[in-house]
């Protein structure tokens, strides 16, 4: 209880509050614009870390991660080109509802979902944390290809009308997966002797390829006007989230959020995965699945609540087992490193008001970010007031501006052209997109624990089935395999039913 | 269609217009530098060696009179950077970092025929850091030296678990095992933090990582140190009385170590003002104690040194490999 009060005595700094909320500003506006990211903007403004205490970088580092994490939706809610690759789940349900004039209604709800799924994982953070961590300490390699397994049964989700195509579509993303460095031999594959292909295609340049910049390919072919403004008339009215719609996907924000936190404790799994897992755990449960895909609520608020759910899960491992989830986790690692913290077991032991500062911060992070949205999303809705002739050039230079920055290099600006291509010859043959990136963001995590697993059993598949965990998840794998395919027979009748004799 | 061709194109030369690369032209020996200079780390942000970069880049107005700028340029374990770099003609302001994974390992192991670069393209200048690594075990095992560690191993297939079966770690541990004469399997874990993970959970039975790495789970009694990669064992808190492998009569042992390189040709003056520069840095107590915390060592090799880590770790790989 002491290291508690400390704690909020040492974070209510005025400090602290400040970098916190500049932190906020950049995450907000790195994540809302196509092809910057929440990476380039924590590797940008890391250097101001260096002359600043534990508790001041982290909170300036946090503002940028949670809001980052946020802000990917509004550019999918307003644009249809999400600024980050969870984002594309929260886009299914934004972008139709912000076409139908609901702009705000679908922006507050995504900021009003991250918030809560912020608030949540810090929660758990901050009370559940060595729980927690016990808990994914019993995870080991052959869970994490059980859950990475399970991601890819969302593929039927997000398939649309055809689920072979949908199939089709995630093989493909599969298989651009595995080019690059074999991830457990080293051996290559499929680089024809091109360096620049030698660890395969970054997922940033593969999502402004995909959605961004073949957005822009589509508009080019749907000779829109040049002076055209992309408004549709806002009723205020029914840009009001009412109370029967809170209470509505309150449900969805909580499971959403469970899983959010489940999936950011593992380590290379993300908020991308945890984003379409709710969603498409969302659509299940609701009792409205036919609204999904079209601007429903649920949508948005379960993907908006599950990758913001990540950000506090993933400094669970950082925090007590030192293991950094992602590349903005591994960036904080360093921060702390720097201030003679070594993160692990004995974090907790020999720094422990720093860390309860840490963790009482990040609540504050995700409730300052609640009213800069608030504020922000208001200037952000009028994106779409601007005439498209503008809005288009000054996309596509900030999806090179961020193609170019990931790696410095003219290549990932044409690999994002060709991914454009690509996408745009699927949309035309009427394969979805949206597998194609489930497949690039699951294949190389789903090989790696798949290879590795079978190496630490010496070849034997028993060892899938090895822990509870294990034979809890696999039960999950095998109802969700016969829910999609009971679903899918009952579909055919359907239709078979439907055929005019 | 004719609207979708015509959009690519004018992306296609919008994009060359806006990022095309122009080379770096250096100024003369005597007027060096003539602009701020760029220090290139090939490798992650938040790294050792991003983190010392950016350090070190901090005094750089005070030693070289220009500021430094301290980046990263990332891709295929730092080959992009380095292949980039070549660009830069001799006395170019622009620097990057090197280390023997590129010049030691790459060029030995499968994917050396993508590599258009190679050692003798650059100009040691200076050792920035070493670093030794650790070999750990799960603790409750109770292997706390080579010893234990062969009784242990004899007659089974140990379990290693490394950051990327082509890593330093990696042929440390194929030299070490090699010569105690044990069955050795990597299991490659994407980060040396999941695979000391590995360990302390029992997946495998050992690790190997940069002592900064290994630091919580030692300290919290999850991992027991076994042996250090070097000739002797460190001086500090948390890894003192641990043996190096040289100290055991092996050979099969080297420091990761990470050096500032030119661009061939550099002039000789160049190349001293920027070593007299980074000694002055590496001297300041600032930087040492920067150093303590990240458990790495001032080691400013010259020329002929880091010459001759290239030249010993290329033997180790290529018996190993």
């Amino acid at each position: 209880m002491n290291l508690f009060i400390e704690g909020f005595q040492q974070l209510f700094q005025i400090s602290n509050f400040i970098a916190m909320n500049i932190g906020l500003l950049l995450g907000m506006i790195f994540g809302a614009i196509p092809g910057l990211t929440v990476i380039l903007c924590i590797v940008l403004f890391l250097p101001f870390t260096y002359s600043m205490g534990a508790i001041e970088s982290f909170m300036f580092l946090l503002g940028m991660y949670c809001a980052g994490s946020y802000g990917g939706s509004i550019s999918a809610i307003l644009i249809k080109t999400p600024g980050t690759p969870h984002a594309t789940a929260t886009m299914l349900d934004g972008y139709p509802l912000s076409q139908r004039g609901q702009t705000h209604k679908a922006l507050n709800m995504a900021l009003m979902a991250s918030t809560f799924g912020g608030i949540f994982s810090a929660v758990v953070l901050l009370f559940l944390a060595p729980q927690v961590s016990h808990f994914a300490q019993k995870m080991g390699t052959p869970e994490y290809f059980l859950v990475c397994a399970f991601g890819l049964t969302i593929i039927a989700g997000v398939s649309g009308k055809t689920l072979t195509n949908g199939i089709i579509a995630g093989a493909l993303g599969l298989f651009i997966a595995t080019i690059g460095l074999d991830p457990m031999t080293s051996n290559t594959r499929f680089i024809f002797n091109n360096i620049n292909l030698y660890s395969g295609f970054d997922l940033v340049i593969c999502l402004i390829g995909l959605f961004a910049l073949s957005e822009v390919l589509n508009r080019s072919k749907r000779s829109e006007k040049i002076g055209k403004v992309s408004l549709h008339k806002e009723d205020p009215q029914a840009n009001r989230i009412t109370p029967g719609e809170y209470r509505k996907v309150a449900r969805p924000a909580f499971i959403s959020s469970l899983i959010g936190v489940i999936i950011g404790i593992i380590p290379g799994t993300g908020a991308s995965m945890a984003s379409f897992v709710s969603y498409d755990r969302a659509k299940r449960m609701s009792k409205t699945p036919e609204e999904f895909g079209k601007g429903s609520l649920e949508g948005i608020a379960a993907t908006e609540t599950a990758n913001n759910a990540v950000t506090g899960a993933t400094l669970i491992p950082l925090l007590t087992l030192g293991i950094p989830g992602d590349a903005c986790v591994a960036i904080m690692l360093g921060a702390l490193m720097i201030n003679g913290l070594t993160p692990g077991p004995k974090l907790f032991v020999d720094h422990g008001v720093t860390m309860y500062a840490i963790m009482l911060g990040l609540i504050f992070v995700n409730l300052f970010m609640l009213l800069q949205g608030k504020f922000m999303t208001r200037i952000f809705a009028k994106i779409i007031k601007i005439p498209i002739a503008v809005l288009t050039p000054v996309i596509v230079i900030f999806c090179f501006a961020g193609a170019y920055s990931v790696k410095t290099s003219m290549f990932d600006i044409h690999v994002a052209l060709v991914f454009a291509v690509l996408a745009y010859l699927l949309n035309k043959l009427q394969f979805p997109v949206i597998p194609v990136l489930l497949g690039l963001v699951l294949g190389p995590i789903t090989e790696e624990n798949f290879r590795r697993a079978l190496i630490l059993s010496d070849g034997s598949w028993s060892i899938f089935a090895s822990s509870p965990i294990s034979l809890g998840l696999l039960a999950i794998i095998f109802l969700s395999l016969f829910v999609i395919v009971r679903g899918k027979i009952q579909e055919n009748k359907k239709d078979k039913q439907h055929v005019p004799t | 269609m004719r609207k979708v061709v015509m959009s690519m194109i004018v992306m296609l030369l919008l994009s060359s217009g806006l990022f095309a690369n122009g080379q770096s032209e250096g100024p003369s020996a005597e007027n060096w530098p003539e602009g701020p200079v760029t220090i290139i780390c090939p490798w992650a942000v938040g790294g050792v060696a991003d983190m010392v970069n950016r350090k070190a880049a901090t005094f750089g107005p005070e030693y070289l009179g220009v500021p430094v700028l301290a980046t990263n340029e990332l891709g295929a374990g730092g080959n992009v950077a380095l292949t980039n770099f070549l660009k830069n003609q001799p006395n170019s302001e622009n620097l990057i970092f090197g280390a023997e994974g590129a010049f030691s390992i790459a060029p030995n192991i499968d994917g050396a025929d993508a590599l258009h670069f190679s050692y003798d393209d650059y100009e040691p200048i200076i050792n920035l850091y070493s670093s030794i690594f650790v070999l750990t075990a799960d603790a409750s095992m109770g292997i706390t030296d080579l010893e234990s560690l062969k009784a242990y191993g004899k007659g089974k297939k140990v379990k290693v678990a490394v950051n990327g079966v082509a890593s330093s770690e990696a042929f440390l541990a194929m030299a070490l095992f090699g010569e105690l004469g044990l069955d050795l399997e990597l299991v490659s874990y994407n980060g040396a933090n999941l695979a000391l993970d590995a360990a302390a959970k029992g997946e495998t039975a050992f690790a190997i990582s940069h002592q900064s790495q290994a630091r919580g789970s030692v300290e919290a009694g999850v991992l027991n140190p076994v042996v250090m990669f070097d000739e002797a064992g460190v001086d500090n808190d948390i890894f003192k009385g641990v043996k190096g492998v040289g100290e055991y009569g092996y050979s099969g042992y080297f420091r990761n170590r990470c050096f500032i390189l030119a661009r061939k040709g550099t002039d000789p003056v160049v190349i001293s003002k920027i070593r007299d520069a980074y000694l002055s840095i590496l001297d300041e107590p600032e930087m040492v104690e920067f150093y303590n915390s990240l458990m790495i060592e001032v080691d400013p090799l010259n020329t002929q040194l880091i010459n001759k880590h290239i030249d010993d770790v290329t033997l180790i790989v290529q018996s190993n490999r």
